[in-house]
């Protein structure tokens, strides 16, 4: 009985602090020692979002907003994976593009905004080329080191026992390389929030970040407020997701087991 | 049962990296299903030399025969078992054995065949990370005689094993070797290892090979066997030079007096 109440004490207890949090907020917001002009109660904010869930624009913003982190995040991380198992694999590859690479890697990509608007206007491409290109850093990255750095006696051993060159890369190259992957992948998701969150704010007439900054004109406090809460929970959702991927793929390691 | 090991012949090998010589005029003969120990102090050169018969070096002049071929890049007939396990983290204990194997298919009878020829037919679902040091050695050995190899080379696989271990280890290869036959040549510091296991045993000083030292004792073998005893000590005191080992039998005797 004892390990019970522990492991259900173990599963409550990361949400501790959040909820205290927001009941500390209610209670601020209520008596008045923190102005509703300042802070909305969050029990105004849980308002103003069922409002806009009922009437469907939540989930429009949202849906369009998932939309273009998905797209910029399978373009730029597909390509930032194509390009650091290039590179990471062949030397001659490495030796034409890595230099070229790491100089566009030390441009911030938010300082392309003005450059992309003009290029593509404000519709749906700037903002999956900026997701696009924040990801692609962090991916390419962690794949070209992962690939560096795999054992080469695992390697000089998949030669002695003659594996075949596709399994010599699906069996070790590839798998000794995915935990520095699975890295990138992570990192990649906070860059796609962020990005996409400066790029709906900045230029767009849809998305979480546009509902926010129509809102800020409009005064309407608990819906910007709204917006930045859904940030933190997607955000949360993705990072679960990459560390579910996590604890599947490399269920071989001691540190990723489950007792 | 046919005779499955390899015959090797070695003539004139040299090899130098840059201004370093590591192996000077290095002639062997290994007959088919012998088993050779190598021996010498580190930095000898024995482990480049098992190298070079292993075929992932290349040598600077000189060539290395098998059955009469001449062998030019990777040792195909060769399985090798390194000092560390070198098994694949992310693959079961079976599947690293089905490298053995190049994992083609089909693999998996008989990869279950050696897991069984090193006891560990057990543990095949599991990962390397849970096994003991000697049990990650024993499953480098099974992926090694997974494919039924005619030539076995051994890089020290035993000299990060506790004694206990060690012997167990030193068990299993001599009874697997005496089973199937494949010729061996075992690297080790290790003096007694060599001479329980070796038919022959090779000193290699400075790059060349100072002693061809034929073991003729019965197996199995133990250390209780005077003629052990006498073998080791002529072995050490080649490896040492004569000198040092009779100044510490002196100061042993010194001591006994006392």
């Amino acid at each position: 009985m004892k390990e019970k109440t522990s492991s259900f004490y173990d599963r409550i207890a990361p949400w501790i602090i959040p909820v205290a949090l927001l009941l500390g907020w209610q209670l601020f917001t209520m008596n008045r020692s923190i102005s509703g002009s300042i802070l909305p109660p969050p029990l105004e904010v849980v308002q103003a979002g069922a409002q806009m869930a009922v009437n469907g624009d939540l989930w429009t913003h949202i849906f369009i907003s998932f939309n273009r982190a998905l797209t910029g995040f399978v373009i730029g991380g597909g390509l930032g994976l194509i390009f650091g198992l290039l590179n990471g694999i062949y030397p001659i590859a490495e030796k034409h593009l890595d230099t070229t690479v790491q100089m566009f890697r030390n441009i911030p990509h938010l300082a392309l905004i003005p450059l992309i608007i003009l290029w593509f206007g404000v519709g749906e491409e700037p903002k999956v080329i900026l997701v696009a290109i924040g990801v692609f850093f962090p991916i390419y990255i962690n794949t070209y080191h992962g690939i560096r750095s795999v054992d080469k006696g695992l390697i000089e051993m998949g030669n002695v026992y003659r594996l075949s060159r596709q399994k010599l890369f699906s069996k070790i190259v590839l798998r000794g390389a995915l935990p520095s992957i699975l890295v990138g992948i992570r990192y990649a998701l906070g860059t796609m929030w962020v990005t996409l969150i400066v790029a709906e704010t900045v230029a767009a007439s849809s998305g979480i970040g546009y509902m926010s900054n129509n809102a800020r004109e409009f005064m309407q406090l608990d819906i910007v407020v709204l917006a930045i809460l859904l940030y933190a929970l997607l955000g949360k959702l993705a990072d679960s997701l990459a560390k579910l991927l996590e604890s599947r793929l490399l269920k071989w390691n001691p540190v990723y087991q489950k007792k | 049962m046919t005779n499955l090991g390899v015959e090797l012949e070695i003539n004139q090998l040299e090899k130098s990296f840059g201004h370093l010589e590591v192996l000077r005029e290095v002639d062997l003969r290994i007959n088919p299903g012998e088993f050779i120990a190598i021996v010498g102090k580190s930095g000898c050169g024995k482990s480049t030399l098992l190298r070079h018969i292993a075929g992932l070096e290349k040598a600077t002049t000189g060539e290395v025969k098998q059955d009469d071929i001449l062998l030019d890049g990777l040792n195909k007939q060769a399985r090798i078992m390194f000092q560390d396990a070198r098994l694949l983290p992310w693959l079961t204990v079976l599947e690293n054995v089905g490298v053995g194997l190049g994992l083609k298919k089909e693999w998996m009878e008989q990869a279950k065949w050696a897991l069984q020829q090193v006891g560990l037919e057990e543990r095949a679902k599991e990962w390397p990370a849970v096994l003991s040091g000697g049990q990650k050695q024993r499953i480098a050995l099974a992926r090694a005689l997974a494919s039924k190899p005619k030539l076995m080379l051994l890089d020290e696989p035993l000299g990060a094993l506790d004694a206990l271990t060690r012997l167990e280890m030193q068990l299993l290869i001599e009874e697997l070797w005496l089973k199937q036959k494949f010729t061996t040549i075992l690297v080790t510091h290790d003096m007694s290892e060599a001479i329980k296991l070796a038919d022959r045993v090779i000193l290699i000083e400075n790059g060349s090979v100072k002693l061809d030292l034929r073991i003729d004792l019965p197996r199995p073998r133990t250390r209780s066997n005077p003629k052990f005893a006498k073998l080791e000590e002529e072995l050490l005191s080649s490896v040492l030079g004569k000198q040092k080992l009779d100044l510490q039998e002196h100061r042993m005797r010194k001591v006994g007096n006392e």
